[in-house]
């Protein structure tokens, strides 16, 4: 079993066997200016084939790809709608693509519900069958399940709440709200450019590289740093509550680079106690980085995808 | 609590055995009988006595008095029933199964009404069983919204549609979920509760118990005249002019330069909830009901606005086409479900 999540600048491997234990990862940066559909898949076709050889295992013993896209795909045809961060990525038969490159059943899936599944199979979400799990990293999206199975929505964009208009974005942002991005000021891109705005208004610099060490900072009582991550956390408590209205979950679980940092958390939680309605839990991923691998794993370990049943074929 | 309940039904269903006594199990056979639709609202009591295609033979209704307790509906019920059964000729042992709909939230599965808003008094109500107690027939009861959304997906602009959002307003604002042909209740029966949604417009502050919620208090029936209200106040309109929600956006389209502002803030509102509905869940089709919701004027501003958004999907805005009828018909359809489950089991 393989599962590969295409990132906008990295390609990610987990091999693992029938029984979901893992056999080897590997990663490989991609340059997005020259990373086309059919250039990244030669790489994937590569990159898989080399993890098998270093297991000693012939290539017919792959039996499932699921690759993760940060983008609306169409799984049942495995075409890439839009995808937003990469060169020529729309309208990308890519399933039928791959399936060229390796001698198995290929899925593609959205990355954002990919690590719902992991969550479910294998995290935070464990036995919870209203679930949402919200990822903040480059882009902001989320992946729900609705009565035990993933909701993907009429034309399979549900979960993008990178669009959501909330308040607080209207009143801190609103160039941005006027662009409807409510990724733009809660994504990692956003918080660094909020730093920078800071940081330049008081006159010094501390040297951070990721969106997720100015929250360690304000862990550590860096002022400035408090402010940012409370905007966020005053952002995305609405986005909770909206969520938390419309579906009715048992537990809202946040992921990715920036989502799954603890202070964010905390921040969050204490502003959404002592309302009453909306009421949610809010916890953390379980699997951090590796949930849409893992979730592609799960996926592909999927009875229906390994064609182990059909009982219509084999009894006939 | 829960024993003062249990009292009260055990009396109830002493009484109700005087309106009407059963001895026989309901009829086997659902092709021909009748189903009894409730209702229940925070102003009225509304009931159609149906046959088994759904047609509704008649219906009767009562304002529901300030404060009324369960028993006191039940009462009711009975009451709108019996004249039903006169008026349309119809035996009473001909009745298979009844159901009912209630604003707040309501466990379907165990037919309790968990709390409402709308009903004073009404906590953990064991409606189901008090209906069963009182009809001695199988008994069902959702949340009033809901039941309006199988209501349209059976007989009304929703039909058949596996995936769309029915959007009630009224004096509240709720939604009933269609997700992949199955309505969607959430963990505790409160999916849907969107009331309370904080969009841009809204205030922020977090609304307490017995309040409209964020969503409701711009647009909802008493949100929209509070804001023509303050509209007129302001410009210092030597008229002050008491008009109802759908009143107002009337003499929007009249061309009222005031009434088109609170038209216009409310469409911009109404559009920004129906946007991240449908951002969430991916449903091409919202359908508007309620007193409020009915308001074409009111459609027509939101459907204006959202054109102007580039959402990953666009949601199609239709009205409802059975109006205030979608709940008793979501009732009706409910209570044949229930008679027809009965009748597998048996």
């Amino acid at each position: 079993m393989a599962g590969v999540e295409i990132g906008p600048d990295s390609l990610d491997f987990l091999l693992a066997d029938l029984n979901g234990r893992e056999l080897g990862r590997s990663r490989i940066a991609l340059e997005r200016r020259s990373s086309t559909p059919p250039a990244v898949c030669a790489q994937i076709g590569k990159q898989v084939r080399g993890l098998l050889r270093k297991q000693k295992w012939p290539e017919d013993r792959l039996l499932g790809l699921v690759v993760g896209v940060p983008a609306i795909v169409n799984v049942d045809e495995g075409v890439v709608v839009a995808f937003s961060a990469l060169k020529d990525w729309s309208n990308v038969s890519l399933g039928v693509m791959l399936a060229r490159e390796v001698k198995c059943d290929v899925t593609v899936e959205n990355d954002t519900n990919l690590a719902a599944q992991g969550e479910y199979h294998h995290g935070a979400a464990q036995g919870e069958g209203n679930f949402v799990y919200i990822t903040i990293g480059e882009g902001v999206g989320a992946g729900m399940f609705v009565g035990g199975t993933l909701h993907r929505g009429a034309q399979w964009s549900a979960g993008e709440i990178g669009y959501l208009r909330v308040p607080n974005i209207s009143r801190e942002h609103p160039a941005i709200h006027k662009h409807g991005k409510l990724e733009k000021a809660l994504g990692s891109a956003g918080i660094l450019k909020s730093w920078r705005a800071s940081s330049q208004a008081a006159r010094t610099s501390v040297k951070v590289n990721r969106a997720a060490d100015i929250f360690d900072l304000a862990t550590a009582g860096n002022a400035r740093a408090r402010r940012v991550l409370k905007q966020r956390a005053t952002i995305l408590a609405d986005v909770v509550v909206d969520l938390a209205l419309i579906l009715n979950p048992s537990v809202i679980l946040l992921g990715g680079e920036v989502g799954n940092h603890p202070a964010l958390l905390q921040e969050v939680a204490t502003l959404l106690k002592g309302s009453e309605f909306g009421v949610v839990r809010v916890g953390l991923s379980a699997l951090g980085s590796s949930a849409v691998l893992w979730g592609a794993i799960y996926t592909a370990l999927d009875p229906a995808i390994l064609g182990l049943l059909q009982p219509s074929e084999s009894a006939g | 609590m829960a024993q003062t309940t249990t009292r009260l039904i055990e009396r109830k269903s002493r009484g109700a055995s005087t309106i009407g006594r059963r001895s026989d199990s309901p009829r086997a056979n659902t092709g021909c009988g009748h189903v009894i639709g409730v209702d229940i609202g925070g102003s009225n009591l509304r009931i159609a006595l149906a046959d088994t295609k759904g047609t509704v033979l008649s219906k009767w209704s009562s304002s529901t008095r300030k404060g009324a307790s369960p028993e006191m509906a039940i009462e009711q019920i009975c009451a709108g029933t019996k004249y039903l059964l006169r008026d349309t000729s119809v035996p009473r042992r001909s009745l298979l199964a009844v159901a009912a709909g209630c604003p707040g939230v309501t466990d379907g599965d165990a037919g309790v009404v968990v709390a409402t808003s709308y009903l004073r008094g009404w906590r953990d109500v064991p409606l189901r069983s008090m209906l069963e107690s009182a009809f001695r027939i199988p008994a069902a009861v959702e949340n009033d919204v809901r039941l309006g959304a199988i209501g349209e997906n059976w007989k009304g602009a929703a039909r058949g549609v596996r995936d769309f959002v029915f959007l009630a307003i009224g004096t509240g604002i709720a939604a009933g979920i269609f997700v992949n042909g199955k309505l969607m209740r959430g963990m505790h029966f409160t999916a849907g509760e969107v009331g309370y949604m904080h969009v841009p417009g809204t205030p922020e502050q977090p609304a307490k118990q017995g309040e409209p919620g964020s969503l409701e208090s711009i647009i909802g029936g008493e949100g929209i005249r509070q804001q023509w209200l303050r509209c007129c106040n302001s410009t210092g309109d030597p008229q002050i002019r008491d008009l109802t929600a759908t009143e107002i956006f009337e003499h929007a389209r009249a061309g009222d330069a005031l009434a088109q502002t609170v038209l216009n803030r409310s469409a911009q509102v109404l559009a920004y909830a129906v946007y991240n509905i449908s951002l969430v869940l991916n449903c091409a089709l919202f359908v508007l009901g309620g007193g409020v919701g009915m308001s074409a004027p009111l459609l027509d501003a939101t459907r204006r606005v959202l054109e102007q958004y580039n959402a990953p999907a666009q949601p199609k805005l239709m009205m409802s086409s059975l109006g205030p009828d979608a709940q008793l018909v979501g009732a009706i359809r409910l209570a044949l479900n229930q008679a027809e489950s009965r009748r597998c089991e048996t």
